[in-house]
């Protein structure tokens, strides 16, 4: 790992060049308070991703370990010669500024990444975390001046091996357990399990209120949620699941329970709910009707 | 017709706030491409109101 170059420097120092290992983050002046000064002189790998995700360099340290070679006329490189895997890992986790978070949901072992357009979490794959982290460190040797050995951002870092032990190790930085993307959590999918239970939630809270001396039967109920399911690109669901469903989320929400004495207007027995009907002054209700 | 300079006009800033949207958008895009897969849809833009929106909202975070 360590360069031939300094590895032989460290043996014989040689008096015509001075090596050095060194961690160059971006440090903010003390007189920095906050006002739009431009971007600011980045001259190593580390302080360019430093400086781009300062939370990440934080909790996590510099970005780089890199080699400054001097000579005693004055000239100088700088070539980073290891990369601080937990940083990479963590930085997947996207830019909050610009709306972005990926994370790994454990339970399915998949990553997912919000879309700002629509606010859905959309799946994502292992191979296309390899491929931006590519492009960024491609970005970064682009940007550095002839100062900066592009050698192993362009190569070495950018390498399959790497790559995939920095997607690897964001598996535990950016874990997120079954709660994420619960029926209750603010987060939502494109597509999930939990999807027709967050519907149920919507229908009953927004399309149903209490009504004294009406009735919901189980049927009529199933009929509307079915084609709300439709309406939202869902794909239906069993009637059981949705009637256990429903028993929850009724107690939950009106404080009733399934009754199975109730009579419908053709004089026929039904299982549903007794003071409750469907919410008419809501216009999906009105559209569904029609 | 109220007298504005450029420090208190409204139109103004909206131009500036859009280009600088525009520009923070850019940047999400440019991400982005990497992380969705293609689909038979193009992806959804925004337009130049959600898009303002989007950016204030995101410059609370910052």
């Amino acid at each position: 790992m360590v360069l031939p170059e300094l590895e032989e420097s460290l043996k014989a120092p040689n008096p015509f060049y001075k090596p050095s290992l060194e961690l160059n983050n971006h440090r903010r002046s003390p007189f920095d308070f906050g006002l739009e000064q431009g971007v600011p002189d980045l001259n190593t790998p580390a302080q360019w991703f430093s400086y781009k995700y300062p939370e990440q360099t934080k909790q996590y340290g510099c970005p780089f370990l890199e080699f400054r070679m001097r000579m005693v006329d004055g000239d100088e490189s700088l070539s980073p010669i290891d990369i601080n895997l937990d940083f990479f890992a963590a930085l997947l986790k996207g830019d909050p500024k610009l709306g972005h978070s990926v994370i790994y949901y454990e339970p399915e072992l998949q990553f997912y990444f919000v879309d700002p357009v629509d606010q859905l979490y959309k799946v994502t794959s292992q191979e296309k975390l390899q491929n931006w982290i590519r492009a960024l460190l491609l970005k970064c040797a682009q940007e550095m001046s002839r100062l900066v050995e592009p050698l192993n951002l362009y190569s070495k870092f950018r390498s399959d091996k790497v790559t995939k032990a920095i997607v690897q190790r964001a598996k535990s930085i950016l874990a997120a357990d079954e709660s994420f993307f619960s029926a209750d959590s603010p987060h939502e999918r494109q597509v999930g399990p939990e999807l027709p239970e967050r519907l149920a939630r919507t229908f009953i809270e927004s399309m149903l209120e209490k009504r004294e001396g009406t009735i919901l039967t189980v049927t009529q109920a199933y009929a509307l949620f079915s084609s709300l399911s439709v309406q939202n690109n869902l794909n239906p669901v069993k009637r059981a699941t949705f009637k256990q469903m429903m028993i929850e989320k009724m107690k939950d929400t009106f404080g009733l329970s399934l009754r199975r004495d109730l009579v419908d207007e053709h004089g026929k027995q039904q299982e549903g709910w007794k003071n409750v009907g469907a919410n008419v002054k809501n216009e999906e209700v009105q559209a569904l009707a029609a | 017709m109220p007298k504005y300079t450029d420090a208190n006009n409204p139109y103004l800033k909206r131009l500036n706030d859009l280009e600088a949207a525009r520009k923070l958008w850019a940047e999400s895009e440019w991400i982005l491409n990497f992380l969705r897969t293609t689909t038979s849809q193009p992806p959804k833009q925004f337009n130049d109101e959600e898009l303002l929106k989007w950016y204030y909202q995101n410059s609370k975070r910052a």
